[in-house]
């Protein structure tokens, strides 16, 4: 029996296991600044952190299928690093995209807890193992 | 068999290329995690190319271009930027660095190897291990 190759979903599962504590913290770290910018006090160097984080995220989310989830984070980074100082809408504004950015994590973390489901059960009726490694 | 070089701060997207890459397109890949050890690895392993991340700390991804073509050692190789900031003013930025090509971040998992390949002319196996999961 032929075992079919592991597809994109099932590759992913493997890497989002080992990295999603990482991804979750930036996401944290990034949720925090914001809520600090509300309030006037995110300091030079948070900000500059939180520039680097929604930068990291812009770049990786996408990459794990949250599209979304990168266009939010480029544009918290955008905000951010911009040399203007933001109106109370923008800054709420910010909140509202952590705020989906947090969710968004719970959305991959779904879709790859199925996919890797999936992927057993498939393994499992070909009878075959299968390592990445 | 190629060999290429990825040179990325992040292990999330530094793995997930390298497994990428190995697992569609065949190809050997080493990594670095900064631009210093970036350097050092190409200069001793001369892979046929590497893929550069942009924005890291310390030793940014188009220093570490022009520190790539300033040694006789490396400066053949062909060098791709890897990048999230992909706006008309970042890539005229990029346009002095003599790079053989800038792809962008997020990438798919399943194109990428295409992308890299596109860029230098290269040819894919015809039948990769990895398929798209829709």
């Amino acid at each position: 029996m032929t075992r079919s190759a592991p597809t994109s979903d099932s590759f992913l599962t493997q890497l989002w296991s080992r990295h999603n504590q990482a991804i979750r913290e930036r996401v944290e770290n990034l949720a925090e600044a914001t809520r600090l910018l509300a309030c006037n006090q995110l300091s030079p160097e948070q900000q500059r952190q939180a520039v680097a984080d929604a930068h990291k995220l812009a770049g990786s989310l996408g990459t794990f299928g949250a599209t979304s989830g990168s266009e939010d984070a480029r544009e918290i980074e955008l905000a951010l690093e911009s040399a203007r100082s933001l109106s109370p809408a923008e800054v709420a504004h910010l909140n509202l995209l952590a705020d989906h950015l947090l969710a968004v994590l719970d959305q991959i973390s779904k879709r790859m807890m199925a996919a890797d489901a999936d992927f057993k059960n498939s393994m499992e009726e070909t009878n075959v193992p299968y390592a990445f490694h | 068999m190629h060999r290429i070089l990825i040179i990325d701060d992040e292990d999330d997207i530094r793995e997930v290329a390298a497994l990428s890459l190995e697992t569609v397109a065949g190809w050997e890949v080493m990594v670095a995690s900064s631009g210093a050890q970036g350097l050092a690895r190409a200069a001793t392993y001369q892979p046929d190319a590497i893929l550069l991340d942009v924005m890291m700390p310390e030793m940014d991804g188009p220093s570490v271009a022009l520190s790539l073509k300033d040694n006789p050692r490396t400066s053949a190789i062909p060098v791709i930027l890897l990048t999230a900031k992909v706006q008309a003013r970042s890539l005229r930025a990029f346009s002095h660095l003599k790079v053989a090509g800038v792809l962008s971040k997020p990438f798919d998992p399943v194109t990428l190897a295409g992308q890299i390949a596109a860029v230098l002319g290269w040819k894919l196996p015809a039948q990769t291990a990895l398929r798209s999961a829709s």
